[in-house]
């Protein structure tokens, strides 16, 4: 061995490792510096920012009416001027909004342009965020114990949302909604984000939570030309169709695995509803275990050992059903919000003309359900621009911008507002229709995920056990019975909801 | 050279065809997923999805490089190699001076601190993310990279001076009392003797604390603000948004994310180990 | 060495060591101590804490997420440790001899784990699909099976994820020994040689003793390690099918970030607290003989 040259070396590498040590922890140093000043509060802020803003009001008013004085309700626009500067001289934070990313570049693009015009016309900073989904949920976690929440948040996870209004962080907003219009707004979305009498939520953006899409060729040839209206008659199609599929193809695209989380749990409790059960009581009861629900699981079973739904749904994460829908591996398929249709009309025209939702057949009771979700603005009730907040928010809801909105994401989402589904636009496309009327029609009833318990933080854990999908997999790959299934699901229920409502 | 180094040099043909056998079958199995997510990443939407996938794509598109060039990569990998750097230079440095001390120095408290390590080492960091989130806010280090920093070298320090301190016990040591004896003083010789000879493993534990920063989401999230702070994992997650896996977009995207921590490897590599160890015969 | 001079050293030790200690005392002592704390309060994200002594370990022991994650942690260690820890060790010998393509061989080595995790795991998912992915259509394709296998069903699910994790980790590992193995001096293979050894004693009376430290100290931190792993469970399973894959990381994060009870998922950690302490105890022990 060649002791010079090693040590030669040595010398060489140790000199290196010196110079990139003291690089390393200048490096480190400047960070540090660079850091601290980089986050030193902002500066104090002085001005009082005032805008004159239109409101509707509300106003009896007394005319006469073919020579008789009556009392009239009608709505006059007001003006006021309205103060949008934080509560407290002194602030620490700029005014922030955090948002829920957008799905569609042209949506995020809207959202941009008005955040930045009403800064504008109003004079006001508005620091507005996009967040991917899941991020946005892990953010608010943190952000609620340490006290930091932004001043509103439009998010797309309600269940994480409802432990921040149970402990009294998000802002009641019935006034907006008033100002907004309540008769404007499509019946049982507002329940949705409603408890105790208090509505903590703005809904922007609406959508079903399992609707059932099909492929109208394929009811077609088994001779439904019109969709089945009743569960017999859904069955008995899914059985023909199935009949007819080349292989590793089925008739019902239905979740039924922990994987897909939401799929599975709201597409179960779908088809328990139809069959006349529901899951909790309005006092927070749990109810699962009856014979409708047993009925309900059944039937879910039958169809799965008539090999109509395909046995890979055991494992579907909450993309295969999407994805197998898409590559025409399923003949219906249920799925909470339009993006299954919303994709196929952007990429699969062919697809997206076979392609309907239908109403969900009637059960047993003769009646069908719609289960409503939505998307929607949260205002931070500790926030120190209350008034800024809801003209930021009121200004998402301005017809024209609105409407824009509305059919960038269409059908993915739908407005609020009925006279707004009732325009040409969904009227004269069959397959937005067919989604928007759903909402239109009052012969379906509309409830919200959690019937009628409402969605509660102890029903979101129900979500989180994946307890639903649990008593399908029990039957259908555990040999269970129903019975035995519903009886468990229904006890680890009791169990989570003995814990908030003792 | 003498004969029986001869012989020792030649190799039985069985063995190396064993040798061969069994690295080829390691390489498939470790990179046919890589060859996958490239090969998927080229391949026009159609072709992605279907129930008949290709294993050799038919038609060859560059359009999801395009849009993820357009998406903010590029911010997003200046972001991800500035933490990544920074945190694999710290840990490095204080790795190498304490499992230097915990290895050959003998000092009071020794032990305590070697147990406490690997009990703070112990615990799924998930959890602590939201204590870690409430220091970062009463430091004022929020919606800055420093706080993720700071938090990618905490996690990684037990593991790299741990195994750094367990490497360095399995070297000789006579060198290091002979340097001793010769007046040198411990930082010479943790600068002259040790850091040649535990290179290889120097190397490896700079590459574990720069992927383990390289790969984290949970805390970038959770301690950055803004969408121009992001890093790489946080853009490609982004991209599941919506219901159905974009697939082409966000494995060209994580294609372009592998690269620059192979490039590392190679510096790291080319520089520090050639040359200083000996590629001789060893079973 | 006179007394001064230990004490000189001491002091070196303790310089040495400073910066190490401030990291952990600042960021993870307290808060690791303020998840013990928790572990014996009612603690909801957003909600002042409460104490209720060990109510959160009555309700984790009922709790049937919990109950299977104990066994499925246990089994995931272990032998996803071994297996790991034995390919790497196996990698190692081969890679270090002199081989035509050896640098390929090593950088290529790497890939796993360079691969960023969500496309990795994901892509895994997407290959172990049962009807669309691509080793189904391999495997059916040969003949080697009749029918498409549920890869990530209720029986196979914790053996798939084994090997995925395997293949992340594992050339972190071979790294190691690689390290290990080239620390060792050739002269004593060369004198080995010259006295008439042949492989295998040489491998037995040089290449073991040499190794077995390191070994024994990387079976003991991958053990850790392993414990905490979770973005692969998650991706793949989500800690299913009907808990066939929760293992403590997973369980303790739906407790914490889905059902805000950070009181409970403390709780989770502490439970394993005294099986990892002894595993400490055991790598000082080992770490401390040479």
């Amino acid at each position: 061995m060649n002791l010079d040259k090693r040590f030669s070396r040595r010398r060489a590498l140790s000199t290196v490792a010196k110079v990139a040590i003291g690089a390393g922890v200048a490096v480190a140093a400047a960070g540090g510096v660079a850091a601290y000043f980089a986050t030193r509060p902002p500066q104090v802020i002085e001005k009082v920012v005032t805008s004159v803003v239109e409101r509707p009001v509300e106003r009896t008013v007394v005319t006469t009416v073919a020579g008789v004085p009556t009392t009239v309700l009608t709505t006059v626009k007001e003006t006021e001027t309205v103060v949008l500067s934080p509560t407290t001289p002194t602030v620490k934070k700029p005014f922030e909004v955090w948002w829920s990313m957008p799905i569609f570049d042209k949506e995020k693009e809207l959202i941009t342009k008005l955040s930045d015009e009403f800064a504008k016309k109003h004079g006001v900073e508005v620091k507005l965020t996009f967040f991917p989904h899941h991020e946005l949920d892990l953010k608010m976690l943190p952000s609620l114990e340490a006290g930091t929440l932004p001043d509103v948040i439009w998010q797309v996870h309600q269940n994480y949302m409802t432990p921040l209004f149970e402990r009294g962080a998000l802002m009641d907003v019935s006034d907006i909604i008033n100002e907004l219009g309540r008769d404007r707004i499509v019946k049982g979305v507002l329940d949705v984000v409603t408890m105790k009498g208090i509505t903590y939520c703005i809904p922007h953006y609406m959508y079903a939570m399992s609707y059932l899409h099909y492929r109208k060729d394929l009811f077609a040839e088994v001779g439904y030309t019109k969709p089945p209206e009743t569960i017999e008659e859904f069955e008995d199609a899914l059985i023909k169709i199935q009949k007819r599929l080349p292989e590793k193809t089925w008739a019902f695209g239905l979740s039924v695995g922990e994987a897909a989380q939401y799929d599975a749990h709201l597409a179960i409790e779908q088809i328990i509803w139809v069959f006349g059960g529901r899951a909790i009581d309005e006092n927070q009861k749990v109810v699962l275990n009856s014979s409708e629900t047993i009925k309900a699981v059944e039937w879910i079973a039958k169809m799965w050992k008539q090999g109509t739904i395909p046995p890979a749904s055991a494992s579907w994460t909450a993309w295969d059903n999407n994805d197998y829908y898409q590559t025409e591996k399923i003949a219906t398929v249920m799925n909470p919000t339009g993006s299954i249709m919303a994709w196929c009309r952007a990429n699969k025209p062919d697809l997206y003309k076979k392609s309907g939702t239908m109403r969900w057949p009637k059960g047993p009771e003769g009646k069908t359900y719609l289960s409503v979700g939505q998307y929607g603005f949260y205002i931070n009730k500790a926030t120190e621009y209350p008034d800024l907040a809801k003209e930021f928010v009121k200004s998402f809801y301005e017809k024209e911008f609105y409407f824009e909105l509305a059919k960038t994401t269409a059908p993915y989402f739908f407005p609020i507002f009925s006279d707004m589904l009732e325009d040409p636009f969904y009227k004269g496309e069959e397959q937005l229709w067919e989604m928007a009327s759903q909402f239109l029609d009052p012969t379906i009833e509309k409830r919200t995920t959690g019937y009628a318990g409402g969605y509660t933080a102890a029903w979101g854990e129900t979500l989180t056990m994946n307890i639903l999908p649990h008593m399908i997999l029990r039957v259908v790959l555990g040999d269970w019975t129903a019975e035995a299934a519903v009886k468990e699901a229904h006890s680890r229920m009791d169990t989570i909801y003995k814990r908030y409502y003792p | 050279m003498s004969v029986s180094t001869k012989k020792y040099k030649i190799l039985r043909v069985s063995d190396k065809i064993l040798m061969y056998v069994i690295l080829i079958f390691v390489a498939t199995i470790t990179i046919f997923p890589f060859y996958w997510m490239i090969v998927t990443s080229i391949k026009p939407f159609d072709e992605i999805y279907t129930d008949n996938p290709s294993i050799i794509p038919k038609n060859v598109t560059f359009e999801n490089y395009n849009f993820v060039i357009s998406y903010g990569y590029l911010n997003q990998l200046k972001n991800s190699v500035i933490i990544s750097l920074t945190t694999a230079a710290l840990n490095t440095i204080i790795s190498l001076f304490g499992a230097y001390a915990v290895a050959r120095i003998k000092f009071l408290g020794k032990n305590v601190l070697t147990r406490s390590i690997l009990a703070t080492y112990a615990m799924p960091y998930t959890l602590l993310v939201i204590p870690f989130f409430a220091i970062m806010l009463s430091l004022r280090l929020t919606n800055n990279l420093f706080s993720v920093i700071l938090a990618m070298t905490t996690f990684t320090l037990p593991f790299t001076v741990l195994t750094l301190a367990s490497y360095l016990q399995s070297i000789p040591i006579e060198v290091e009392e002979q340097a001793l004896i010769d007046g040198c003083g411990r930082v010479d010789i943790l600068f002259r003797i040790i850091l040649p000879l535990a290179a290889p493993a120097i190397v490896a534990i700079s590459m574990y604390s720069f992927v383990f920063s390289w790969n984290e989401y949970l805390y970038v999230v959770v301690l950055v603000g803004s969408e121009d702070l992001f890093t790489l994992p946080v853009g490609i997650a982004s991209l599941l948004t919506s219901d159905i896996i974009p697939w082409g977009k966000m494995l060209a995207m994580s294609v372009l994310y592998a690269i620059p921590g192979m490039a590392f490897f190679a510096f790291l590599q080319k520089y520090l180990i050639a040359g200083l160890t000996k590629g001789a015969l060893k079973y | 060495m006179s007394k001064q001079s230990l004490q000189k050293e001491a002091i070196i030790g303790y310089i040495f060591i400073t910066p190490l200690v401030f990291f952990i005392l600042m960021f993870v002592a307290y808060p690791l101590l303020t998840l013990i704390y928790l572990s014996f309060n009612e603690k909801f994200i957003g909600s002042p804490e409460k104490f209720v002594g060990l109510d959160n370990f009555y309700q984790l022991f009922k709790e049937p997420a919990y109950i299977a994650s104990v066994r499925n942690t246990i089994i995931f260690i272990i032998a996803d440790v071994t297996i790991k820890l034995s390919i790497a060790f196996g990698l190692a010998l081969v890679l270090n001899r002199n081989f035509r393509g050896r640098s390929i061989a090593r950088a290529s080595l790497l890939v796993p784990w360079l691969t960023p995790i969500v496309p990795a795991v994901l892509t895994w998912h997407w290959i172990l699909h049962r009807d669309f992915g691509i080793l189904n259509k391999i495997l059916l394709a040969a003949g080697i099976i009749n029918a498409p296998i549920e890869w990530l069903g209720k029986d196979l699910a914790l053996t798939m994820i084994i090997i995925v994790h395997v293949w992340k980790y594992f050339p972190f590992f071979t790294l190691i020994f690689l390290a290990g193995l080239q620390a060792i001096p050739t002269e004593l293979y060369e004198v080995a040689e010259i006295d008439g050894a042949d492989r295998l004693r040489k491998f037995r009376y040089i290449t073991i003793p040499y190794m077995k430290n390191l070994f024994k100290t990387m079976y003991l931190l991958s053990t850790v390690w392993t414990m905490a792993e979770f973005v692969i469970i998650w991706l793949l399973t989500r800690g299913g099918p009907l808990y066939a894959t929760h293992v403590f990381s997973t369980v303790a994060y739906v407790f914490g970030f889905y059902f805000y009870n950070l009181g409970l998922a403390a709780a989770v950690f502490t439970t394993a607290l005294p099986v990892t302490l002894f595993l400490i105890f055991l790598v000082t022990k080992y770490m401390r003989g040479s």
